[in-house]
């Protein structure tokens, strides 16, 4: 009984020491105002576990949560005085702007990877964590008359099991995602130069994206610690 | 008894803390310190991570696996020198294994071939012969595409020495991640030695 | 101590299943015998002579996405199906030559002329026979499917297939039977990429998830029968399409335990379903279908062909390349290429490199020709170098360099030479 107890408490210290939740915010980031913000990327998908354990997207709930979201970031956005674009159809990306939103998405995996789970830190990114694509996304730049682009991803009740990409040549020749109940991360690169100013990474086992509330709740926890 | 408690609740701290600790994946390579992973000797002028996997599979990154990543292989007789794992975590049958038999000649297809079956889409720009390990080896130039889609280039040396495998290869995202170590990556395989 | 090591020990055990979870699958599953014995065996063969398949049955302007019939779960299963495509177009395994794909959209327009410029077909470089229709309107042929069919009849064949899949919303029904009965590996896990590495899974990234639950023995009649009356409709010999499953069958005799899996998989039928084919051709409604076109496909496939083959021989199947091989020699099929690539198996073969065969196929492929296997003579130098007899080796090296003075690893080569 004792030890079935100590067995539950060392886990426990093991599971919550092996993760943290610490943004990024480049230290010379200036909060966009007055600034024209591009939504370049929202991946979201619901989806359900089935009875028989089969994951079933979800799309009618995915639009909702996706119209719920878009209005959440809006809303935040416009308090801290961006001025937000969305990509319409007839902009869309081509195939350099295709391999920057590639590289731009293994970016995010790798600083979700490496700033929010404490044992896969970067020593080197340890006092300094800055993620940097270069000065390629200037064509983006050009392209959609923006300073900066957003990029976020949302992934609700959808269990995998959450393998990190430590498996030799796994990083160097895929891209694979942790994945867990309630997942989202969000951020924001400086098209001039392809600095990542900020990025926030939220795992959750709770909350409703088909709700606007949700929704909501959602983005203020994941863009709190936004600069504004 | 109440000390054979005492001890074992005592074990399990100690074993928390362990683990926690022995948690971290990556440790810091210092620039302008000599370092033999996997018995090459190199100095890197910039810093890395690094990842040791086994001791013979060394991986070596700047801004993550994903974008930039080195690796350092070596293979003896019989041994795998890329060593994919199955779902299992067992090293794949197929991977390519070497042994006295296998020439140089035979080495970067071999390579090729073991990246292909990650599903990766591989071209050859061009295969060189260099000095590797002050050693005839070979330099393989190429670029492929993941099996997401993401474009991303490639180097890899390679020698044999006294019936053992050495290879040291680099790769990264072609927009800007592979161009940040690919200099200090090509000073280190070209002055490294045993 | 004991019970605190039994707790350890549990624990990991558990962690390590869950982990591993949506591992398990059916590829721990031993090797059958993958053509299933026939049980129904007079029900199948059709004994009635009247024709139950018409054209007219056929939607002429069928628009999935404002199909009144769509139930909710299914554009769940379209939002993925059009994440599919998206990856589809910009995934690495995608095949772009322009000849080849004009080609196939023609043979496609011939078969189906209501749907000529609608339905996206595309060629993904996977080394196993398999073809795929989504719920969208996208066709996905595999390029193990072009290696294995003879003639354009054949690939007209198998296009009238999976449209008529297509028409009579075969896929939608398929997915709801998925998910009901709900496999071992999630379509959710696998679309989106969330299962470890291995060969398989690299496969099975392009989403070919949809192809995983497969279609049931009614669905596949029903597209057999509206697969010959379209073929034929374009003019297409409909027999062919009995041979097409006579050549898949005998391709598949030796099989390992990967290939069983998705073979299995994406064809419930057996050996009776040559015979359908073959009885329900006599009767089908034709229109002057005689065309076979064997040169003219052969022609097509051209351009890809010594990738084609080198892919075969990559995924590292011995027995089933093999067989392959052996039909595609009596097939008269690029010969030069067929000979060199068996010579290859002979050679990178894991266990016991057998250099006299390697080297007796090497000799064949190049009586064909000396100059278009790219490779023939830097492999023929390696086997002597095998043999121990370095002279030879450097002619050959030497004939290589000199037949291909571009090649990207002349210097390489020349370099080796002065170490033998």
């Amino acid at each position: 009984m004792n030890i079935k107890i100590i067995y539950i408490v060392l886990s426990v210290i093991i599971l919550s020491g092996c993760s943290s939740n610490k943004a990024i915010v480049a230290i010379d980031y200036f909060p966009p105002q007055t600034k024209t913000i591009v939504l370049l990327e929202s991946d979201i998908e619901l989806s359900e576990h089935t009875v028989g354990g089969m994951l079933v997207p979800k799309s009618d709930w995915t639009k909702l949560a996706k119209e719920n979201l878009n209005k959440a970031i809006q809303n935040k956005l416009n308090s801290i005085r961006a001025n937000v674009k969305n990509i319409s159809e007839n902009n869309a990306l081509d195939q350099k702007g295709i391999q920057l939103m590639k590289t731009m998405a293994a970016m995010g995996n790798t600083v979700l990877i490496h700033n929010f789970i404490a044992n896969a830190s970067l020593p080197t990114k340890k006092d300094n964590p800055v993620w940097s694509m270069g000065k390629e996304t200037s064509y983006l730049k050009q392209k959609y008359n923006a300073d900066y682009g957003l990029f976020f991803f949302v992934r609700d009740q959808f269990t995998s099991d959450a393998r990190q990409a430590t498996k030799i040549f796994a990083a160097l020749l895929g891209i694979q995602m942790a994945a867990a109940i309630q997942q989202a991360y969000a951020g924001i690169v400086d098209l001039e130069n392809g600095k990542l100013v900020w990025f926030n990474h939220l795992l959750k086992t709770s909350g409703d994206t088909r709700t606007q509330k949700g929704a909501n709740e959602m983005i203020f926890e994941l863009m709190k610690d936004m600069p504004s | 008894m109440k000390n054979a408690k005492t001890y074992i609740k005592l074990s399990f701290f100690i074993l928390a803390i362990g683990i926690l600790t022995a948690c971290k994946t990556f440790t810091l390579v210092e620039k302008g310190i000599f370092t033999d992973p996997v018995g090459m000797n190199v100095k890197p002028e910039i810093n890395w991570n690094q990842h040791k996997y086994t001791n013979k599979e060394y991986a070596w990154t700047i801004d993550g696996e994903i974008l930039n990543q080195v690796l350092f292989l070596s293979a003896g007789e019989n041994e795998y020198f890329l060593p994919f794992k199955n779902r299992w975590g067992l090293t794949d049958p197929k991977s390519p294994q070497f042994n006295k038999n296998i020439t140089l000649l035979e080495i970067p297809d071999l390579f090729v071939k073991g990246v292909e079956s990650f599903g990766a889409q591989l071209t050859i720009l061009n295969i060189d012969p260099v000095t590797f390990l002050d050693n005839d080896g070979f330099k393989l130039n190429f670029e492929f595409i993941t099996a997401d889609g993401l474009e991303k280039l490639g180097i890899v040396y390679g020698t044999i020495v006294n019936d053992r495998l050495y290879i040291m290869a680099y790769g990264g995202a072609v927009i800007e991640f592979y161009g940040k170590g690919v200099s200090d990556f090509i000073q280190m395989a070209e002055s490294a030695t045993l | 101590m004991k019970p605190f090591l039994k707790y350890f020990f549990l624990t990991l055990v558990i962690i390590y299943l869950s982990a591993c979870a949506d591992s398990l699958n059916k590829y721990s599953e031993p090797i059958k015998n993958i053509i299933p014995k026939n049980t129904e065996k007079n029900k199948d063969l059709n004994t009635d002579l009247t024709f139950k398949y018409s054209i007219d049955d056929l939607p002429t302007n069928y628009n999935p996405e404002s199909d009144p019939n769509a139930l909710v779960d299914e554009l769940g299963l379209w939002m993925q199906v059009e994440k599919i495509e998206k990856s589809t177009i910009t995934a690495g395994n995608l095949v772009k030559n322009k000849n080849l794909n004009n080609y196939i959209n023609k043979v496609f327009c011939k078969v189906s002329p209501e749907y000529c410029n609608e339905i996206r077909i595309y060629i993904i470089n996977v080394p196993y026979f398999n073809a795929a229709m989504y719920p969208n309107g996208m066709m996905h042929i595999w390029t193990g499917a072009l290696l294995r069919i003879q003639n354009e009849a054949q690939l007209a064949s198998l296009i009238s297939h999976e449209l008529a899949h297509y028409l009579k919303r075969h896929s939608y029904q398929a997915y709801e039977r998925a998910i009901s009965i709900s496999g071992a590996s999630t379509i959710g896990g696998i679309l989106l990429g969330a299962a470890g590495l291995g060969s398989i899974n690299q496969l099975i990234q392009l989403g070919m998830a949809s192809n995983f639950y497969s279609y049931g023995r009614n669905d596949e009649r029903e597209a057999d029968g509206y697969g010959l009356v379209l073929m034929a409709r374009g003019g297409y010999k409909p027999e062919e399409a009995a041979n097409l499953w006579k050549r898949i069958i005998a391709t598949s005799k030796k099989l390992s335990l990967l290939e069983v899996s998705i073979f299995r998989n994406t064809h419930p039928s057996g050996p009776e379903r040559e015979k359908n084919l073959r009885k329900t051709a006599k009767i089908v409604p034709k229109n002057n279908s005689e065309f076979i076109g064997k040169k003219e496909y052969l022609k097509a496939l051209e351009p890809i062909v010594p990738s084609l083959i080198a892919k075969e021989v990559k995924q590292g199947e011995f027995e089933s390349s093999l067989l392959l091989f052996d039909k595609l020699i009596k097939d008269d099929f690029y010969l030069p290429y067929v000979y060199f690539s068996r010579g290859e198996l002979y050679r990178t073969k894991k266990d016991h490199i057998d250099f006299d065969k390697a080297m007796e196929n090497y000799k064949i492929s190049e009586k064909y020709s000396t100059i278009e296997v790219k490779n023939l003579y830097k492999s023929i130098g390696l086997i002597y170098i095998k043999m121990g007899n370095k002279k030879n080796a450097k002619e050959s090296f030497n004939k290589y360099i000199s037949l291909h003075p571009d090649a990207n690893d002349t210097n390489f080569i020349k370099s080796f030479m002065e170490t033998l």
